[in-house]
């Protein structure tokens, strides 16, 4: 169902804005619409412009939000102050964390940048802590590029006074140490100072310690050293969310101060008039008007004003859908479709009762509908995933025409009804047969919404109007008699009740501008008219032929499903001991579930929409968005 | 690979290489500016100085301006080898050419001049390979940020930290040197088959020996470095010249004791001096080693080399000797003809200004070998 709306006018004196929000619109789904842009005959109107008060408490429930997720779903408690505070606790909390932990990230990037500088070292073994412990020779570590260490390794490695031990190389660097003593110390490194050899200096001391031994020992500690900060900070982050505080109250407390500040937010749609009145206006409910005025009766501060809103200059009414639990989760669909417009049949409960049916119609087995179904349920409860709903439901509809076509996981049992695969062209023609009474159903549909619109040349002249029900029903009977051998109309009468309808169909423009009062212009002369309204009418009858023909899948479908299922049991079947092998029968069912599954409700989905929705319903409507839920 | 294609191509692009007439008519012109005018009306130069008049035709932008003409005859070369990975050795090859241009840029830098190169020019002067954006090259303003622009390239290393250190032009110039061989025996060990790699082996071994020798000579002559610091400006390869023979002319005391060490290497003839007489006392420049028996050290280089390419290039002539061969005796033309310009600028008669130039044999008729 659409629900239906009231166009709402709320006034009052500025002064008493915040709380008139407060009290009475921060219960209430309303859609706001810009009061500037509403009401453009007053005069005098300036928008009113505030801080909202919440900003900074959002501001700092959503760093929270970053750090550590904080879902609430449940009810909301707190009052707005209560709220305020909490949120501004965690945050000095979390400033204080703040502190340590800057220095923490200090420490770790000396220390990476302490590995760095040895890392190209760790192979080299010597003990670190006695370095300085020479008197006559210098040692000193460094890297060079690779090319001029190619010359030192062509010219100088012979050379009794160089020692260099060479560390880790790679593309472009050769890193290594030299050793010099001190008589000849200037002279060498000269020499290397040529070479491009550039110093890097080692020590073995590094955040607050002293490590003897090789440099592979100073690396690993260092390592440990990492490690234990890493630890410290990851304590400290979850303990500023988690432990710290009251996880479930600061959720709690953001989510509340998520509320107030969409709740002000209201205030951007209000207006201030000359006289220091703030209006406010927008759709609601009818239901939702009706409880607010009542309540608002006895408030002598506030006016409050609601009609059906015809002349407003932001067009129709929103669309609110309102289904009862079971149909509701087939909106789904719908708004896959298209929202309707207000005033507009909702087709979801004509989709939920056909959806259903056709997909147990096709696919009918006790068996494979419950997995469905519980598949649905768990998909639905553990993620809220809409389509698991729809899932449960349809799986229902299939298990109940499992029982009537007497099908367990593909093996037989008495059927209630009847076998698809025992008579085919039965099947067939049922299936047919549904198709012509739904077809039927979605011309009376959009009858209903030419009156409910009053659109008049729809009502009669469409083909899903007045003119083209009649033809259909003609045809229908004219075909039923030759099939029953027995006449339900004379053929006289038949004729007049096809040629009549086709004839208005056919210059439903013509008559449309007759009934309006305006002149039909012909701009491509006659010629071409008639072969437009000639072309027209093939299509519309091939349209009626092939929507009616397009149903022969659902009863094709039961029977694909019984086929295919005959298949497993002879692959499963061992014909030794006369039993069923289980894991192929598992399998088996496994893939015809999910293929079948999968292609049945996709083909239902597609006659939704091609050969009914196609003649009733135009969509286009504009979702209801409470001020509330906007972002 | 088949190099009747390339060797065609080669054939036909030694045909605007100058000939010994024209440096002759060149010598005899009065005025740079004459010397250019001249210059533009051969093909290989008529390209890129169409546009140059009057004032325009100095000695500098002459001298950049014929650079181009090298790089655009890589191109067409590089373009005529199919081979992916003879390609890849060929730019290493040209790579030292390109160095060049970064050295003359870096010069300018150094001498704080503007870089005249346009960036289309740049472009074709530094090829792609190197992944220069030369824009900002040409729009660097100091040393440092024009080495920061060198980020990404080879160089980078090398330069980024003599220039921490000392920074002195010939500093980086020698590393960038160092940079070049090192890449190209690396380059020349992967990318080539074995006959290629032989040949060049041969031809660039020789160009090292000769000029680790050549570096010897000129950092005991005017640096009078004795010790081991000389084996920092040495490119550690060698072909001929054993590796001890070298330590040995690095360790000698004095020059006469060198030229005595040189005499007896396998480069002793080469580095003797047969046209010493046809010199004259005349005084070139500083390379001229005093009064040691050694030769015009530059003259003697390239006539070694010349040597090297045309006995490659007789004996393998399908492979790449022909290419090598003519790209080394293009540049030896851009040299001569900055040889040329500096005799004319200093208004020395054509007899001496031709004595400057390094013309190989077949420059005296078009009488090319073709393989």
């Amino acid at each position: 169902m659409v629900e239906r709306m009231r166009y709402i006018n709320l006034m009052g004196h500025v002064g008493d804005l915040d709380r008139v929000i407060e009290k009475y619109m921060a219960r209430y789904d309303i859609q706001l619409e810009y009061a500037a842009k509403e009401l453009t005959e007053a005069e005098g109107l300036t928008p009113i412009m505030t801080v909202n008060p919440y900003a900074e408490s959002l501001r700092k429930g959503e760093k929270f939000q970053k750090m550590a997720p904080l879902p609430w779903s449940g009810k909301i408690k707190m009052t707005a102050e209560e709220a305020a505070r909490i949120i501004d606790e965690a945050e000095l909390a979390l400033e204080k964390k703040d502190a340590e932990m800057k220095t923490l990230e200090a420490r770790k990037k000396s220390l990476e940048e302490y590995k760095k500088t040895l890392e190209p070292f760790r192979g080299l073994y010597f003990d670190m802590s006695r370095l300085s412990d020479f008197h006559l020779i210098d040692i000193c570590f460094g890297k060079m590029p690779l090319s001029n260490f190619k010359q030192l390794e062509a010219f100088l490695y012979d050379d009794p006074e160089i020692l260099f031990v060479q560390g880790q190389q790679n593309k472009e660097y050769v890193w290594g140490v030299y050793a010099t003593p001190h008589t000849l110390q200037e002279k060498i490194d000269s020499i290397f100072a040529s070479l491009h050899f550039e110093r890097i200096p080692v020590d073995n001391h590094f955040d607050g310690e002293t490590v003897q031994g090789p440099p592979e020992k100073a690396l690993a500690q260092a390592d440990a050293k990492i490690e234990e900060i890493l630890d410290q900070m990851n304590c400290l982050i979850s303990g500023a969310v988690d432990g710290g505080m009251d996880s479930p109250k600061l959720a709690e407390a953001c989510a509340k101060a998520r509320e107030m500040h969409a709740t002000y937010e209201a205030r951007k749609f209000a207006s201030k008039t000359l006289k220091d009145y703030f209006v406010f206006v927008g759709w609601m409910a009818e239901r939702d008007a009706i409880a607010l005025q009542s309540e608002l009766a006895e408030d002598d501060m506030v006016i409050f004003i609601s009609d059906d809103g015809r002349a407003t200059a932001s067009g129709a009414p929103p669309t609110k859908l309102k289904n009862p639990p079971l149909i509701r989760f087939f909106e789904f669909f719908t708004n896959m479709y298209g929202l309707p417009a207000y005033g507009e049949i909702d087709p979801t409960p004509f989709l939920a009762v056909t959806y259903t049916l056709l997909f147990g119609f096709m696919f009918g087995d006790l068996g494979q509908g419950a997995v469905i179904a519980a598949l649905g349920l768990i998909l639905y409860r553990a993620k809220g995933i809409a389509l698991g709903a729809v899932m449960s439901v349809i799986g229902v509809a299939s298990m109940i025409f499992g029982v009537l076509y007497g099908s367990v996981f593909g093996f037989e049992i008495p059927a209630l009804w009847r076998r698809p695969e025992a008579d085919i062209n039965t099947t067939l023609f049922t299936a047919v047969g549904i198709g012509v009474v739904l077809i039927f159903c979605a011309m009376l549909l959009n009858i209903i919404n030419a009156i409910r619109q009053k659109n008049w040349p729809k009502f009669f002249f469409s083909p899903n109007g007045a003119a083209g029900f009649i033809f259909y029903a003609a045809v229908i009977a004219i075909v039923l008699s030759v099939l029953l051998n027995h006449p339900i109309l004379t053929a006289a009468l038949a004729i007049v009740f096809i040629i009549i309808p086709l004839i208005l169909i056919a210059f439903r423009e013509p008559l449309a501008n007759l009934a309006a009062g305006r002149r039909t212009k012909m701009e491509n002369g006659i010629a071409l008219f008639t072969l437009e309204i000639i072309i027209e009418i093939f299509e519309v009858l091939l349209t009626y032929f092939t929507n009616t023909v397009s149903f022969v899948r659902v009863g094709a479908f039961a029977l694909s499903h019984a086929g295919m299922m005959s298949v497993v049991r002879l692959m499963s079947h061992t014909a030794m001991d006369n039993s069923y092998n289980l894991i192929a029968m598992i399998l088996g069912n496994i893939l015809v579930i999910a293929m079948e599954g999968l292609i049945v409700g996709i083909q239902v989905l597609r006659l939704e929409f091609y050969e009914m929705f196609s003649r009733f319903f135009e969509g286009g409507g504009r979702a209801f968005e409470s001020y509330r839920s906007r972002k | 690979m088949d190099y009747s294609g390339i060797n065609a191509k080669i054939s036909a692009m030694r045909g605007n290489l100058l000939t010994r007439a024209d440096y002759e008519s060149l010598c005899g012109l009065d005025s740079v500016e004459r010397v250019g005018m001249k210059l533009r009306e051969y093909p290989a130069y008529q390209k890129f100085m169409a546009g140059m008049e009057g004032a325009e035709l100095h000695r500098d932008m002459i001298e950049q301006k014929i650079l181009l003409s090298l790089s655009d005859d890589f191109i067409h070369i590089y373009r005529f080898i199919p081979s992916f990975n003879i390609r890849k050795y060929l730019y290493a090859f040209f790579l030292s050419y390109e160095i060049n241009v970064i050295k003359l840029l870096l010069c300018m830098v150094y001498d704080e001049r503007d870089i005249e190169y346009s960036v289309p020019e740049l472009n074709l002067l530094i090829g792609e390979e190197l992944h220069l954006d030369v824009a900002k090259l040409k729009n660097a303003k100091t040393v440092a940020e024009f080495i920061e622009n060198l980020r990404g390239t080879g160089l980078y290393s090398m330069l980024s930290d003599s220039n921490a250190a000392e920074g002195s032009l010939f500093e980086m110039e020698t590393q960038m040197d160092l940079y070049y061989y090192m890449n190209l025996w690396k380059r020349q060990k992967q990318d080539l088959d074995s006959d290629n790699r032989r040949l060049m082996e041969k031809i660039k071994g020789t160009e090292v020996d000769l000029r680790n020798i050549m570096c010897v000579c000129r950092l005991k002559k005017y640096y009078r470095l004795n010790d081991s610091r000389i084996y920092a400006y040495l490119i550690p390869a060698n072909h001929k010249l054993k590796r001890s023979q070298l330590m040995k002319m690095a360790g000698c005391a004095d020059m006469e004791a060198l030229a005595a060490e040189i005499a007896r290497s396998p480069y002793g003839a080469a580095f003797s001096n047969p046209d010493s007489s046809s010199l004259g006392g005349s005084n070139l420049g500083g390379s001229n080693l005093g009064g040691s028996s050694l030769g015009n050290l530059e003259k003697c280089y390239y006539r070694e080399m010349m040597k090297s390419y045309d006995r490659a290039a007789a004996a393998r002539p399908r492979s790449l000797a022909h290419t090598v061969r003519y790209v080394f005796y293009k540049e030896l033309e851009l040299r001569n003809l900055i040889s040329l310009l500096e005799g004319v600028r200093y208004r020395l008669s054509p007899r001496e200004i031709m004595l400057y130039l390094n013309l190989p044999k077949e420059t005296e008729a078009r009488q090319w070998s073709s393989g």
